[in-house]
């Protein structure tokens, strides 16, 4: 059993949709009329059917044999990014689909700066329309250069370059006919055989965010593990306490990992976190964040540190239209990466299509 | 293992978002979906369900759900608080009356309640800041454009295409005045993995789900709009069976508000329909 979530980015028009209305096509069969637009598969809202153009981030679940997928179609206008930017924020895999005749475009590239720096996936890149320039293996080659390069400079992981039709099914149910093409494996052979990348999260340091407490603390299980009577260490009290209680799922590498906790002395709260004794954390009071924002409006950025809300640093938007990389300076120490939290704390800006993306570092 | 990560994304979003908004109610029908949404929200807060459960009845649920509701709110004693729009059922405005469309009959049993639960004072002085809605993206069209944390308007009303980025596990402690939150926990879960888990925790399940006569509902609603499928699985596993060939037709196909509106729920749902 596996359970797999992929983003599908790139530019308007370039054939996220089909390809996603191919693949559930076949993975839900009978489900959809015959008649239907490939397109219309997850452009199910009346306004995108009669614009072809997707607006809303679509969500689907399907199963082959033991495998399953989540698949997020991304809506490509940059007037809709909040949809991609909520897909590449969750998927562990994405699907970057470039036409083909058209070649990498604007939203191609920022749909893989993007997914890059929110959530480091790897990246499989589909050429889509390939009926449409006769499945030309010099244009394939052509494209593949190009995806070299940017794989080079951006430093992303690649999962496989493939090409197809996605109205079809040649290159993404079946390999292509071409015999050019003949050694490609299938979009969806490739999409079975992904393993997903294997994080070493039990290995790393303890690491638990406490969310809430409810007669016992719960949380998240950042990294490492915890037991019964182990000495750890509460921030940002600074605290010395023993674990008297845990309570999880089950085994599990993954994130997010629910956990109950409860203490000897301390009663946790929202926003502390706990680390072990014996292998604390290096304090520091810097940190290096990589942002890049999408706003009309000279909105302000605020950093927070996640248990005080103080901000303690605030851009302009304006000044970071760019990816962009800013030095923060904390007055307390922060322990790691999810203790930093960006926030608009204008409240209306949540619906002004104001988007921003960042990347936390410590230093 | 997919259980297992399914079970732990829901569990984190129900725990994240209460813990930011206490003025949290859920949403739950007694149908298999809520119920395992419920038995996952007991889960998350070790035993205990620690905010309202609503249960919005239209007066036209068939009777055995309505027994296994208040059997399962008895058993695990929780708040259960039971809404509907009296007015219009006593007046018979509805459609089983012949007094309104199949859609008009839910926009008013279904959706006016629904709107007044996030009223102030409803539930104790303020309003309520979050609605857990036990809803999958596989049900339909206009669900599958839902996220995990949905806004709604001062009026309640949604626009899918204006969302807010979303980032994973997370949605800040900031919305405007007026609005509230749809939490939508079980989003990424199938009826057929619904089934899995079923079986795997054991959940107590409503009666209406297996065969007798060689009818079982597939999907529970009001019982002038959904109907039984033929079926002769009288258990859980037999539905596992069953579902390998069924997943061939729409889940809902038994329910008649989907087939109007030009085939979908999206006007109704952009209204604040759940
Ligand atoms: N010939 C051909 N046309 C395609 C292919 N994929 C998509 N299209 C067409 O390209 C147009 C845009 O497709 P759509 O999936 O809506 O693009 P999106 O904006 O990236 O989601 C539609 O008219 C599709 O029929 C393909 O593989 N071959
Ligand atoms: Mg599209």
């Amino acid at each position: 059993m596996s359970w797999l979530k992929i983003a599908v980015g790139g530019h308007i028009d370039h054939g996220k949709s089909s390809l996603v209305g191919c693949l559930r096509r076949f993975l839900q069969k009978g489900i959809f009329a015959e008649g239907l637009d490939k397109a219309h598969i997850s452009d199910t809202l009346k306004a995108e059917r009669a614009t072809d153009r997707t607006m809303a981030l679509g969500r689907s679940t399907t199963s082959l044999g033991n495998h399953s997928f989540t698949i997020l179609d991304a809506p490509g206008h940059l007037e809709f990014l909040s949809g991609f930017i909520t897909a590449s924020a969750s998927a562990d895999l994405l699907i970057l689909v470039v036409d083909a005749r058209a070649g990498f475009c604007a939203q191609s590239l920022l749909h893989l700066k993007i997914s890059q720096m929110l959530k480091p996936v790897p990246v499989l890149i589909y050429f889509s329309k390939m009926d449409e320039v006769n499945w030309d293996k010099s244009r394939f080659d052509e494209l593949t250069q190009v995806a070299k390069t940017l794989q080079d400079s951006m430093g992303f992981t690649c999962l496989n370059i493939l090409c197809g039709s996605s109205l079809s099914g040649e290159g993404v149910l079946s390999s292509v006919v071409c015999p050019h093409f003949a050694s490609h494996p299938s979009l969806i052979e490739v999409l079975c055989n992904y393993r997903g990348e294997e994080n070493n999260l039990i290995d790393a340091p303890l690491r638990i965010l406490v969310q809430g407490n409810e007669g016992m603390a719960y949380g998240s299980l950042v990294s490492g593990s915890v037991q019964t009577f182990q000495k750890v260490m509460i921030f940002p009290d600074g605290v010395i306490d023993d674990v008297l209680e845990v309570s999880t799922l089950g085994p599990s590498s993954f994130w997010p990992h629910p956990v109950g906790i409860r203490l000897g002395k301390h009663i946790l709260k929202r926003g502390d976190r706990i680390c072990s004794f014996d292998n604390q954390p290096l304090p520091v009071k810097k940190v290096s964040a990589l942002l890049m924002a999408f706003s009309s409006l000279a909105l302000p950025l605020r950093f927070l540190q996640q248990t005080s809300c103080i901000p303690v640093k605030s851009l302009s938007s304006t000044q970071v239209l760019e990816q962009t990389k800013v030095e923060i300076s904390f007055d307390s120490f922060v322990h790691s990466e999810s203790d930093v939290r960006l926030d608009f704390l204008n409240r209306g800006s949540l619906f002004d299509g104001y988007s921003i993306v960042a990347s936390l570092k410590l230093n | 293992m997919d259980l297992l990560k399914l079970e732990s994304q829901t569990i984190h979003w129900i725990r994240e978002v209460y813990s930011q908004y206490p003025r949290t109610i859920m949403l739950w029908s007694a149908g298999k979906d809520s119920t395992a949404l419920l038995w996952m929200v007991r889960k998350a807060f070790f035993g205990k369900i620690p905010f309202p459960v609503v249960h919005i009845d239209t007066s036209f649920k068939p009777k055995e759900l309505i027994q296994f509701r208040d059997e399962l709110a008895n058993q695990w004693g929780f708040d259960l608080r039971i809404f509907s729009n009296q007015d219009a059922i006593l007046e018979k405005n509805t459609f089983p009356d012949h007094k309104l469309s199949r859609m008009d009959c839910c926009r008013e049993l279904k959706t006016r309640p629904l709107l007044n639960l996030v009223k102030p004072k409803v539930f104790g002085d303020d309003r309520v800041q979050v609605v857990i809605v036990g809803l999958r993206s596989d049900e339909e069209g206009s669900r599958s454009k839902e996220r995990f944390v949905s806004t709604r308007n001062a009026d309640s009303l949604w626009d899918p295409a204006s969302e807010p980025p979303q980032m994973d596990g997370y949605f800040p402690p900031a919305i405007p005045e007026g609005y509230h939150l749809r939490l939508h926990p079980i989003l990424e879960w199938t009826e057929v993995l619904i089934w899995e888990y079923t079986k795997q925790e054991n959940i107590p399940i409503n009666p209406l789900y297996f065969a007798k006569n060689n009818r079982r509902y597939r999907s529970l609603g009001c019982l002038p709009c959904s109907g039984p499928i033929e079926s002769g699985a009288d258990s859980v596993d037999k539905i596992l069976l069953e579902m390998q060939s069924l997943s061939l037709i729409a889940e809902r196909k038994g329910r008649g508000q989907d087939s109007e509106d030009g085939g979908g729920l999206e006007t109704l749902r952009r209204g604040g329909y759940m």
